[in-house]
């Protein structure tokens, strides 16, 4: 395609305003929907800022007890898991980068420093967790190895927590403040995080190891097998999945040898991948219908524009029968028309394609309530934690796509109308 | 004239057949986001059997056990007097009108029990168990059949008294009416009650439908047990016009006449507020239909303002000879319209087949609504609806422009 076919396409556009005004926006419009979902499913399930590593990840969130007497499942409960399940189960795996766990859910509480009381929401973890996610700390660090291990009442607090705490993010390292009545010192303050990065978010981030806390219980300190954590394990590679499943299936063999009163643990398919782990109930639909559900809807947004394009491509062309005849006439190949007809609309598909991008930028950056306010299920006590991240945006697989769409978009409305104008002879072409 | 639209349609074929494939996908697909709207919508509008405006949760908590030194841990006895003191201090704030004390019973809570009540041993019926203080009426304003709050809660003081759903008492005495009636429990010993009133509906969420449920009297004393106030609901009804600022007044105010060991208030959430965490799912569904929905009719729009602005502008000699010979701009705006209308009805019947086809495939959602004639009648209604509204706008306005021109130039334009 050389400058003149170029400029030849612009005077098209200029002649028929508003086909190609319709065409455009037709376009744009498309590419808006399918771009919207296409960040709602980076959001969901893609690798994000904060959580730069989780097509590798690896999510372990529950676990079934099973109570076998004489052959007969007497009783049996699903939960989280305990720290001395994680202990014994989820470590010294092999393919694996890290280890980390953290309770599933962040829990409201009062918080108080001096003179100010709030309420926040903290989330019980251990130190591998600041490593696992991406934290960007404004002041002080994340607490050690050591703390973590002699269960040190230390905490990571959010800027925003800091300022409602303190009235200011500096000089704050080293104060106490009361989480639930139990004393802390801030050992680090990190930019807020989103509640849209739903394992990560938190206002506080208190290790769970800390002996004295008040859902003691519930992270199982107390040596029961079950609590209410996630263990999360990073692997060197996804392919590695089914290997590190089968040495955490090896391990609670080996754990339930050591269990009394006819007491099993099943990890029912668990570690598995962040999609899984997603789901909010376990009778929700699984992987591949998800899937589909994805593909179909993209699809449904490309094919019914593409029809409507379709009849304006066709609309646009039937002007130009003649001087398609007469390009036949002079030895132009049904291949030449063909490439021809294709090469115009891409043209247009890729003006509406960037007018579609950048709508659904302003869409997200708008709208964002309505587009994500559904897909964070740990609720948060500050409206404003709702922030996404749009840098994800400028990502370069962004734009792929878009491109990637645009020519789905633009082979889907121009190929049968091309089609349908190189087959014909050269006398209907210029008759019109 | 219909028949002179056919002919018109038929000679233009490759020109509307794209048109009319695209109305035959975009009422298939608007089809099925308008019942699943339709469902909801439905679903909302009836009748919730109580009202949470200007109620809120006060959530009071324990401090854990082993934050208590050797021998300071309050006694059992300690423990209940400070549950009562705490609910005596709750009912007399400012601006509190009645306090509700339930278990698993209020609306939008996850918790919900279920048993089930006997007739004899042959007639029975599962139903929610709603156990609730007498002012929990007051506190949500349910009302019976009769449209009355205050009977009920003298009602429900009486021992043995159950207050039923219309819908319980339909499967248990296949009549609405089952006031003075006994029917008994069985947890594992046999309980009696006498059913003295009825409720109409008492939904749990917006968006769930009615089932059978049952009221009976909480013990008062459950507070002072093992549960204590951190195991009921407490839910309050403030005063009209108490509602600004009220969270935080309470929580500012009462933190600290609240704070009886082992109990401390952790917070004061208002029950809407929980109702739209409740809703999020729901809302989330919506609102994918309605972007679905708003797509499609966008679409539809640009696609049939698109074909016939080509189609008028092809046609401008034959209009401009239609107009010379006497026919008036309005006469060929209506057979323009005329010819997308039956356009848009030949396509929607086709779409109806595909759509019934979806429909006894299974595919629509049945858990709010069953799927019905009269539910499909409507929803393809609405779908014509908005597609014949489309069509007209979409063709009057190329019509209108394409329309002003003198009859001798478009003659003209003829090649």
């Amino acid at each position: 395609m050389n400058s003149l076919s170029i400029k030849q396409i612009l005077k098209l556009v200029a002649d028929n305003k508003v086909l190609s005004s319709i065409f455009i926006f037709g376009v744009a419009l498309a590419i808006t929907m399918v771009m919207v979902l296409q960040i709602v499913y980076q959001i969901k399930f893609g690798n994000l800022n904060n959580e730069p590593y989780r097509d590798r990840t690896l999510y372990m969130k529950s676990l079934t007890a099973t109570q076998i007497i004489n052959g007969k499942a007497e009783q049996s409960w699903t939960s989280g898991l305990s720290a001395k399940f994680i202990k014994e189960c989820c470590f010294g795996i092999q393919d694996v980068e890290l280890v980390s766990a953290s309770s599933l859910d962040t829990k409201k509480s009062v918080v108080s420093s001096n003179d100010v009381k709030i309420q926040a929401n903290y989330l019980l973890t251990d130190d591998v967790f600041f490593n696992l996610h991406n934290f960007i700390f404004i002041s002080g660090s994340p607490f050690s190895r050591t703390d973590f291990e002699s269960g040190i009442a230390k905490a990571v607090i959010s800027e925003n927590t800091a300022l409602k705490l303190f009235n200011s993010v500096d000089d704050v390292i080293g104060r106490s403040i009361m989480i639930n009545f139990k004393e802390f010192r801030v050992c680090g303050v990190v930019q807020n995080v989103s509640t849209l990065s739903s394992f990560v978010y938190s206002d506080i981030w208190i290790p769970y190891s800390y002996s004295n806390f008040v859902y003691e219980d519930q992270v199982g300190n107390s040596g029961h097998t079950s609590g209410a954590l996630i263990c999360y394990f990073l692997a060197k590679s996804s392919s590695d999945y089914n290997r590190i499943k089968a040495q955490v299936e090896s391990n609670i063999k080996r754990y339930n040898a050591g269990l009394a009163n006819g007491w099993q643990i099943s990890s029912t398919e668990q570690p598995y991948n962040l999609f899984m782990a997603n789901r909010k109930e376990s009778k929700d639909i699984d992987y591949t219908s998800e899937i589909w559900r994805y593909i179909m809807s993209i699809s449904l947004f490309l094919i019914i524009p593409a029809i409507n394009l379709s009849g304006l491509t066709i609309a646009r062309m039937k002007k130009r029968y003649a001087e398609l005849g007469i390009r036949k006439a002079f030895g132009a190949t049904k291949w030449t028309i063909l490439k021809q007809m294709i090469g115009e609309n891409m043209i247009l598909t890729l003006i509406g394609g960037v007018l579609g991008v950048i709508i659904s930028y302003f869409a997200i950056e708008l709208m964002s309530g309505f587009i994500f306010g559904d897909i964070s299920y740990r609720d948060s006590l500050n409206p404003s934690a709702r922030n996404v991240d749009l840098s994800m945006f400028f990502q370069l697989s962004t734009f792929v796509y878009a491109i990637l769409y645009c020519v789905i978009i633009n082979l889907l409305s121009s190929i049968i109308p091309a089609f349908i104008a190189a087959r014909k002879e050269i006398i209907a072409l210029i008759n019109g | 004239m219909i028949k002179h639209i056919l002919k018109l349609i038929y000679n233009q074929r490759s020109a509307n057949i794209w048109i009319w494939v695209e109305m035959v996908v975009v009422s298939a697909v608007l089809w099925f986001a308008i019942d699943v709207l339709y469902c909801y919508t439905v679903t909302y509008f009836t009748p919730i059997g109580h009202d949470i405006s200007q109620t809120y949760q006060i959530i009071m908590r324990e401090y854990p056990s082993n934050m208590f030194a050797e021998g300071q841990a309050p006694t059992q006895q300690q423990r209940a007097n400070n549950s009562y003191k705490i609910v005596e201090r709750i009912k007399a704030n400012a601006d509190v009108d009645a306090l509700a004390i339930s278990v698993a019973s209020m609306p939008y809570s996850w918790a919900n029990y279920k048993s089930t009540i006997y007739v004899d041993s042959i007639t029975s019926s599962d139903g929610r168990t709603l156990c609730v203080n007498p002012d929990f009426f007051r506190v949500f304003r349910c009302t019976n059949t009769s449209g009355d709050t205050e009977s009920m809660v003298n009602a429900i003081k009486k021992p043995g008294a159950m207050i039923t759903s219309e819908s319980m008492a339909q499967t248990l005495f296949n009549s609405t009416s089952a006031v003075g009636q006994t029917v008994y429990m069985n947890n594992g010993e046999i309980q009696n009650y006498k059913i003295i009133d009825e409720i109409p509906y008492f939904r749990h969420t917006d968006f769930t439908i009615a089932t059978p449920f049952y009221f009976t009297l909480l013990n008062e004393n459950v507070i002072a047990g093992r549960k204590g106030l951190s195991g009921v609901e407490l839910v309050v009804r403030i005063k009209a016009g108490a509602e600004d600022g009220f969270e935080q007044r309470f929580y500012d105010s009462m933190k600290d006449m609240l704070s009886l060991s082992p109990y401390y208030l952790l917070s004061v959430e208002s029950v809407s507020k929980q109702a739209a965490t409740f809703n999020a799912k729901p809302s989330s569904e919506i609102k994918s239909n309605v972007t679905l929905l708003l797509f499609l009719v966008v679409n539809i729009f640009l696609g049939i303002v698109g074909t016939f602005w080509y189609k008028t502008e092809q046609r401008r000699a034959e209009m401009g000879l239609r107009i010379a010979i006497g026919s008036t701009p309005n006469k060929l705006r209506k057979i323009m319209i005329g010819e997308g209308l039956i356009l848009l009805l030949t396509a929607s019947f086709v779409a109806m087949i595909i759509s019934i086809n979806i429909a006894l495939a299974q595919f629509v959602p049945t858990e709010l609504l069953p799927f019905t004639l009269m539910r499909f009648v409507i929803c393809q209604m609405i779908t014509i609806l908005i597609m014949a509204i489309m069509v007209v706008i979409g063709i009057a306005i190329p019509a209108q422009i394409t329309l002003k021109i003198e009859p001798a130039v478009a003659l003209k334009e003829q090649d």
